[in-house]
């Protein structure tokens, strides 16, 4: 079986349900929570979860303990079912697929904006024009920003499937490929 | 490093750095969501094409072949050991190709193009064949017709093979499958020396390092390389560039074919690629079949060996070839031909394995060696009963075909009374008449490495054989005859041997060498 459409169906199912309930961005705030949680490192969640050792009761069980107080009913039930059918290796395919469906269904994309230092304003309206170039004119843009101190200068700028890379340290690597590249032929 | 000025070299550089273009761009790109056991799952890259190269960021290439419905899956043509989760991914928006010209000729290269015999960098130039392509349709080929000289006698009289032909060569481990194929490669360098060469690709899948740099070496030694091109994924390549190198050895070929000339491709061997196939197959999660290969390793065999083809004469047909790659269609040629000689490797001779069947029903024959007859001391190892040429008859040269007509058929007898002979002499005289005979000619067929025979002498010795003038001769003494006999042909009747060599055989020609037989006979009488 294809694996792939596995967290594509789960995500739709969910947002189906959640929108016929208007539950919509409380379940996307959820998922965005319970992501964080299972990304946590330092209490090692989602190693648990895939443990095959764990009997499902269990997982169900700790799932139930860590969310109850904190999400929506909905999101809960989604999570138990989702353990229930075995398939709680592909949360992370599954809050993927969500996310895309989301944005999708609300015209929003995502862009990621990475940056040496923090940008002001006016360059990430800027970066947003020339973002603009992929995204539809009628779609709003969710910025996202990070900060790399390795690309020295410039920015980078992800959107969908593209990347615009602006960054010094790009230029220097394609200068030093460019000269390492070049077979100098000297005639004497 | 001649003598440069400090200044020349700062010149050179701001020239250099002019040149280079810093204005960014958009690409598209996608990110590893998991990596290892050489394949690579990618989130986003929603344009790309199936087969299209992808570059990581750490340089390693790998070739798309999963398009599924949230990821790709990409095969890396590296170790892959600096992927890690979360690394970018871009598109190449280039299908898996490689760079051919004639400056490939006496390398050994990779299934990439990139020089693996430290011989430095493949210059002149080049045409970019993709690595997949269709094979040409029927109205761009025409039937086998000219003949591919192996040198091997059994081959060359009895499972004859043409231009443009599949043959499959199959037979157990140490059975002499790759001495056959080249003694082929070898015996090509009279063409060579012609002028009209017929250009050979050695494709080594899954084979020891040291074997191929043995083979390259042997090639080497005979004079062979400078019409070759070997292209090796060794054992220690990932099992992408093993199941891929068939396919750069094929458009290494294509090139030779689609400019009108002549090229022969080996592929040495099917068994392991099919085994790398399924490697990659599995490791992508397709369904397993029968032996667990994929359901598709038919259809991947079928489409690498139908493409070899005997292409039409007429320019302008060939011209309109389907799928031309762009940049050698200004080059195209009719009457080229591309030959294959792809080799399957048996367990315990059990031919009715699944891979072995496939590619069996696939080509138009097959040579059968056997280790019992290697053992035997018949080598070439061939069971002629069970091995045919399906196109290769129309190919033969004419004097070939009179002369070896029944060889074939006899031998396949000979074999089968051969059992009887050893219970006892109760035979009757026919019996004993073709198992003399069979025995003669099982002596003629036989041939040591490396020591192609030209067509004209091969029609010689068959000739007396088949016409039964060897009866008087004691079969262990057949082949110091044969040494003999065609030494006396080579000093004294050369036109002899230049008329065998046009084809043509008449009575004069055959009382003449049925005197030189019963004369040079004489003294081996007991």
């Amino acid at each position: 079986m294809n694996l792939s459409k596995i967290g594509v169906r789960y995500a739709k199912a969910l947002l189906e349900l959640a929108s016929d309930k208007n539950k919509l961005d409380v379940i996307y705030q959820d998922l965005k929570n319970v992501e964080q949680v299972m990304d946590d490192k330092s209490i090692s969640l989602y190693e648990v979860l895939n443990n095959p050792i764990l009997k499902p009761s269990f997982k169900a069980h700790l799932i139930e303990e860590i969310f109850k107080t904190n999400v929506d009913e909905l999101t809960l039930k989604f999570l138990l079912l989702v353990i229930k059918k075995g398939r709680e290796s592909f949360f992370d395919a599954i809050f993927r697929n969500f996310y895309k469906q989301y944005n999708e269904l609300n015209k929003i994309r995502e862009i990621n904006i990475i940056t040496a230092i923090e940008p002001d304003k006016n360059i990430v309206e800027k970066i947003k024009a020339l973002a603009h170039k992929i995204v539809p004119e009628d779609y709003k843009i969710k910025i996202n920003t990070e900060q790399y101190k390795e690309i020295i200068g410039g920015f980078v700028l992800e959107v969908e499937d593209f990347e615009f890379d602006a960054t010094v340290k790009n230029k220097l690597q394609t200068i030093k490929n460019e000269l390492l590249n070049t077979s100098y032929k000297i005639k004497l | 490093m001649g003598n440069i000025k400090p200044s020349e070299v700062s010149d050179i550089l701001k020239k250099e750095l002019e040149g280079v273009d810093l204005k960014a761009e958009f690409k598209e790109i996608g990110k590893v969501l998991e990596v290892g056991d050489g394949i690579a799952r990618v989130y986003g890259l929603s344009e790309v094409q199936a087969n299209e190269m992808v570059r990581f960021e750490d340089g390693t290439m790998g070739i798309v072949l999963n398009l599924e419905e949230d990821n790709v899956g990409v095969v890396l043509l590296g170790n892959g050991i600096n992927i890690s989760e979360g690394d970018t991914v871009y598109r190449t928006k280039r299908i898996a190709s490689i760079q051919v010209g004639e400056s490939l000729l006496g390398r050994v290269i990779n299934t990439l193009g990139e020089p693996l015999d430290g011989k430095g960098p493949i210059e002149g130039e080049m045409v970019e064949m993709p690595l997949e392509r269709k094979a040409p349709g029927v109205i761009y080929r025409q039937p086998v017709k000219e003949p591919l000289q192996t040198g091997i006698k059994a081959i060359d009289a009895m499972i004859p093979i043409g231009r443009g032909q599949r043959e499959l060569i199959i037979g157990d481990r140490q059975t002499g499958k790759t001495a056959i194929v080249l003694d082929t490669i070898i015996n090509q360098r009279e063409n060579y020396e012609k002028g009209e060469p017929v250009y050979c690709i050695y494709v080594a899948i899954g084979q020891k390092g040291s074997s191929v740099a043995n083979i390259a070496k042997t090639l080497e030694k005979y004079g062979a390389m400078d019409y070759t091109v070997i292209v090796a994924a060794n054992a220690s390549d990932p099992a992408a560039m093993q199941f891929y190198a068939p396919f750069a050895g094929a458009a290494i070929g294509e090139y030779f074919r689609d400019t009108g000339r002549h090229a022969l491709v080996i592929y040495d061997d099917l068994s392991k690629q099919a085994v790398a196939y399924r490697e990659v197959s599995l490791l992508l999660r397709r369904p397993p079949g029968r032996e667990a290969y994929p359901g598709d390793i038919f259809y991947l065999h079928s489409r690498l060996l139908e493409r070899a083809a005997k292409i039409i004469e007429a320019d302008e047909v060939a011209r309109q070839m389907n799928n031309l790659p762009e940049q050698i269609k200004d080059k195209v040629k009719g009457g080229g031909s591309l030959t294959a000689l792809p080799i399957i490797e048996t367990k315990a001779g059990d031919v009715s394995a699944y891979i072995p069947t496939n590619v069996i029903s696939i080509t138009d024959g097959q040579i059968f060696l056997e280790s019992n007859l290697f053992n035997a001391g018949v080598r070439p190892a061939i069971n002629v009963g069970i091995s045919v040429s399906r196109v290769g008859g129309n190919a033969q040269i004419k004097a070939m075909k009179k002369v070896a007509g029944t060889l074939k058929l006899d031998q396949a007898q000979y074999r089968e009374l051969e059992a009887f002979a050893k219970f006892g002499s109760d035979l009757d005289e026919t019996t004993k008449a073709v198992i003399e005979k069979g025995a003669r000619n099982v002596e003629i067929l036989k041939q040591p490495q490396y020591k192609p025979v030209p067509v004209e002498k091969q029609i010689a010795i068959i000739f007396a054989g088949t016409r039964g003038l060897l009866l008087d001769i004691p079969v262990n003494k057949v082949q110091e005859f044969e040494q003999e006999y065609l030494e006396y042909l080579e000093n004294n009747n050369q036109d002899i041997l230049e008329t065998l060599k046009k084809g043509v055989i008449n009575e004069e020609i055959e009382t003449k060498l049925t005197e030189i037989v019963k004369k040079l006979a004489v003294k081996y009488k007991n």
